[in-house]
């Protein structure tokens, strides 16, 4: 045991960097997957969109990709290039609190998408952004995702049960023409790293 | 630092005893005496509270440990001594009608079923050293209690509070 002086640890032998996993453990602030947020602004049938995020377990919008790839035949070779791109949807779970509120947001915002007559409105009528917060561990946002254009695909889904022992959860599939991330950190980050390459001429 | 005796002595003139201490339930549920009940607790326990572990696997190194989420065991047991006035089983059966009616099925907003507890430990003079203050608690569980014409006890109920988080009070 070493008393009165800081055990070191040894950094890693081919790492030509000097990049040890003592400077790693000191830097690395990593994202944990619970510190994030929900805040969909906007109101529906008489029920805030704040208050409704609050109730929000889980999101999944992974799935931001080129769908569709150009290819180009040369030869004995193939070639790609980027196509289109395209997100299926997102997927919300909500808790249902007894006041409905959940339901009544998501009910509201499916009949301004299509009337009770089966009518369409404009897409200005039902397409909102929403948006999803990472936050550090001292609660400070560190990245922001804007979710354009969202709109609910389906009613929410849930499942009642007498032989399960839970809290009634509302499943929700949107959906989304893109994703859009911002990040304060990130811009002071990539500012940085523009000054230093613009001084010994990185690219 | 010497490690003889007298630091210790020094350093902890009077050791806190795992027999000083008490509860204190403000509110029974149900309608129960609250005096009964903190009088006749017997045993109980100081709550703990722990991280959960994320490690970080990072090349041929044992990786890097993170702290994960505040966990703690949401159960706090205290065990009472039954009088044959009753007033520990009907306190605790009063509270848990309350959460739920055994015969109709109809319960209680979950807001209205919790209470706030309090673990108070002490020191020799009975001033409180300590108050821990157990949040949104209700009986989750009482044991079986076992009664024979063999036996020579007493009746203790295991009650098994269930309890948001704690803080100090």
């Amino acid at each position: 045991m070493i008393i009165g002086k800081k055990a070191k640890m040894a950094t890693f032998g081919f790492d030509l960097a000097s990049l040890g996993s003592t400077l790693i453990t000191k830097t690395w602030h990593l994202q944990r997957s619970y510190n994030w947020g929900l805040l969909m602004p906007m109101d529906f049938g008489g029920t805030l969109g704040y208050l409704v995020s609050q109730f929000c377990q889980d999101i999944s919008f992974d799935d931001y990709r080129v769908s569709e790839l150009s290819k180009r035949k040369h030869g004995a070779f193939e070639r790609f290039y980027a196509g289109m791109q395209s997100i299926e949807s997102v997927t919300l779970q909500f808790l249902v609190p007894v006041d409905n509120s959940v339901m009544d947001f998501f009910y509201a915002w499916y009949e301004r998408v299509i009337d009770k007559d089966g009518y369409y409105y404009p897409k200005s009528n039902y397409k909102k952004s929403i948006f999803v917060m990472f936050y550090d561990q001292t609660k400070i946002e560190s990245v922001r995702f804007e979710l354009k254009g969202c709109f609910p695909k389906s009613h929410p889904k849930v499942h009642p049960s007498f032989t399960e022992e839970g809290v009634m959860i509302a499943e929700i599939i949107l959906s989304i023409d893109s994703v859009e991330p911002s990040s304060l950190i990130g811009d002071i980050r990539a500012g940085i790293t523009n000054a230093i390459g613009s001084i010994v001429g990185g690219s | 630092m010497s490690m003889s005796a007298d630091n210790l002595k020094h350093d902890i003139s009077n050791p806190a005893r795992t027999y000083w201490w008490d509860i204190v339930i403000p509110k029974v549920i149900g309608g129960g005496n609250r005096d009964h009940m903190e009088v006749r607790a017997q045993s109980a326990v100081i709550p703990g509270r722990s991280f959960g572990e994320i490690l970080v696997p990072y090349k041929g190194t044992g990786g890097v440990k993170v702290p994960g989420k505040l966990t703690f065991s949401h159960a706090w047991p205290v065990v009472f001594i039954e009088g044959t006035d009753q007033e520990i089983f009907n306190a605790i059966y009063g509270w848990k009608q309350t959460i739920q009616n055994a015969r109709t099925g109809i319960g209680s907003l979950d807001s209205l079923i919790k209470a706030d507890l309090y673990l108070r430990l002490l020191a020799s003079d009975e001033t409180v050293a300590k108050k821990i203050k157990l949040v949104g608690c209700y009986p989750q569980a009482v044991d079986d209690v076992p009664v024979a014409y063999d036996d020579e006890a007493v009746i203790f109920y295991n009650v098994n509070w269930s309890y948001d988080y704690w803080e100090e009070g």
